[in-house]
């Protein structure tokens, strides 16, 4: 018989009581493990809906002899004679070591063509990669492009120009027709003319030359400098920069979500611990003649604090173990209402199991520090007192 | 010097600005080996003397002593070596843990002995035999009548033999056969040369200790 035994053979045969202590316990922890995932899921789900919105890697020719500005970003090398990117390098993105992480590569030529005498950017683009990159680009009046002569034009370009959809437009040696205008986007695409790559490079003689590639990586759990690494290895006659804002809006939200789920389990964690620490308190009052008993029979006030702060943490690491799995498992039911299952994912993450079990065994003991050495400094003839 | 002596013993209690003398210059001595009744009516200070001897709490003036031992210069953690060592208790309400069967509330006070590890269980299921009690040994207390609680108690005072029991009222929830039982084991434990002080107000009871200390509105008398 030792004091461990003692408490074992409480939780054991108060069996009603011990579980309490647990589920309580287990619930608090079950929460903030569930929060946790949620927060991580979602954080992911969040990272990948904003690694598809909008390229976050740029990769431009490598001399600068006149910058022009396209998108708020600045391109260069465009009709100046200098060494353009061909359609080659846009493939050779692909073989990056990060590859997976690339989702969209859109290659571009930007030229200068004349349309009803007024001088205009036209961009020769991979429709369905465009579309992928742009998730705004909305076609306000005609449809999108069916054919591979159907070209998209700017609010402000058709405008001016006086051009709808139906109109045909010649754009270098070939005639397109322009298929829908473009609902307006804010940037520098309601003043241009969208059209096949292929004909474009055609129509304009430009071979297989492009004028910039933009790619949407996946960065949620890569290093984006890496990427940009990468790419700039994979083409040596190209300048590959990280668009920073892109990067930055996403660090920040995901910011936001790392402390708003540590800031509601760290408050679920301080309720469960105060229900460890009522229940440890009416268990005190509940065993004062016991713990009478015990003084009288030579008991230490160390000795009844151990008998209870061992209960404490085998309670807690039975209620860090039962809260984990509550935690791992209760937001394959509640996720599906708080987002788009597609992307959900929950794996066993050791270290958040460590982290559940840990967690909880020092909130369970913490709080029952302080009713375990109220009981063990009871006064033996208080808690007996039939003498 | 006598194994427990009690020097002009005054104990006093306070409820708010009221006291309440519950012993009053009490002076008394036992011998090793005596098996003394204290004997009184209720409220007359028999179990405050008890709870003096016992360790379980301080006079207010005079000095308590046993085996040459100052209770009075004794902090709480020392006081509890000193009943581990010194002390088996038997109480009233038997005050058996419930969650515990019989032989583990037995080992209770061998679960704080140094050197006990593995002995335990034979020890107590020694003391369980002595008290006729060994077949009941995985029992809780709640499956066990009033008298077989009440042995299991004593079981569990003798346990780490002890050379003094503390006996408060012990038959005071038990029928005159199992009763009689009960005081049988105590002159008998006493013959084995424990030092019994039995806290009684049965005249009836007291007769069996070979002597009778009576105790009246906190004085010997």
């Amino acid at each position: 018989m030792k004091l461990i035994d003692i408490a074992v053979n409480n939780l054991r045969r108060k069996k009603g009581r011990t579980f309490f202590l647990i589920s309580g316990l287990a619930l608090g922890i079950g929460a903030a493990v569930a929060l946790t995932s949620v927060g991580d899921a979602m954080n992911r789900e969040v990272m990948h809906a904003l690694d598809e919105f909008g390229a976050n890697i740029l990769v431009l020719p490598a001399s600068e002899d006149l910058p022009l500005s396209y998108g708020g970003m600045t391109v260069s090398a465009i009709n100046t004679g200098g060494r353009l990117l061909t359609i080659e390098d846009a493939k050779n993105v692909r073989t990056i070591r990060n590859k997976e992480n690339i989702s969209t590569v859109a290659p571009k030529l930007l030229v200068v063509s004349e349309v009803r005498k007024t001088r205009v950017l036209v961009a020769g683009v991979e429709f369905p990669s465009e579309f992928r990159l742009k998730k705004w680009w909305r076609v306000e009046s005609g449809m999108g492009p069916q054919d591979r002569t159907d070209a998209l034009i700017g609010k402000e370009a058709a405008a001016k120009l006086g051009i709808g959809p139906g109109d045909t437009v010649t754009l270098g040696s070939g005639k397109f027709t322009v298929a829908g205008i473009l609902a307006n986007t804010g940037s520098q695409d309601d003043n241009l003319i969208f059209a096949d790559l292929g004909l474009v490079q055609q129509h304009f003689r430009k071979g297989n030359a492009i004028s910039l590639i933009e790619l949407s990586a996946l960065c949620g759990g890569c290093p984006i400098e890496e990427m940009v690494a990468q790419v700039n290895d994979a083409l040596p006659g190209a300048r590959t920069v990280a668009v920073k804002e892109t990067v930055e809006l996403k660090m920040q939200a995901m910011h936001y979500f790392h402390r708003f789920s540590l800031g509601l389990s760290l408050l679920l964690l301080i309720v469960a611990g105060m229900i460890i620490f009522f229940a440890m308190t009416a268990a005190v009052k509940e065993r004062v003649q016991e713990i009478g008993l015990f003084r009288a029979i030579g008991f230490r006030t160390g000795h009844i604090i151990q008998v209870l702060l061992i209960e404490a943490f085998l309670v807690s690491v039975l209620a860090g173990f039962l809260g984990y799995a509550v935690g791992v498992i209760s937001p394959r039911f509640i996720a599906p209402y708080l987002m788009s299952a597609y992307h959900l994912t929950f794996t066993f993450d050791p270290l958040l199991a460590v982290i559940a079990v840990a967690a909880s065994v020092v909130v369970g003991v913490a709080a029952s520090v302080y009713p375990a050495v109220r009981a063990g400094r009871m006064d033996p003839i208080e808690a007996l007192r039939t003498l | 010097m006598a194994f427990i002596e009690l020097n002009n013993i005054t104990k006093t209690f306070h409820a708010g600005e009221e006291n309440y003398p519950a012993l009053r210059d009490v002076s008394l001595a036992i011998q090793s080996g005596e098996f003394v009744a204290i004997m009184g009516p209720s409220g007359s200070g028999k179990s405050t003397l008890l709870s003096l001897i016992g360790g379980l709490s301080h006079a207010t003036t005079g000095t308590v002593t046993v085996d040459g031992i100052d209770l009075g210069q004794l902090g709480p953690n020392k006081l509890s070596d000193f009943r581990r060592e010194y002390l088996g208790f038997v109480f009233q309400s038997f005050y058996l843990v419930p969650y515990l069967t019989a032989v583990e509330n037995v080992m209770l006070p061998l679960a704080i002995q140094p050197g006990m590890n593995g002995r335990a269980q034979g020890v107590a299921r020694e003391a369980l035999q002595k008290v006729g009690l060994d077949a009941k040994a995985h029992r809780l207390p709640s499956q066990l009548s009033g008298g077989e609680q009440e042995r299991v108690a004593i079981a569990r005072a003798i346990v780490n033999r002890p050379p003094v029991i503390l006996a408060d009222e012990p038959t005071g929830n038990l029928d005159t056969k199992t009763g009689d039982r009960v005081l049988d084991m105590l002159q008998e434990l006493n013959r084995e040369g424990r030092t019994i002080i039995m806290v009684t107000h049965s005249a009836e009871n007291a007769r069996r200790a070979a002597r009778t200390i009576e105790i009246r509105d906190g004085q010997v008398v």
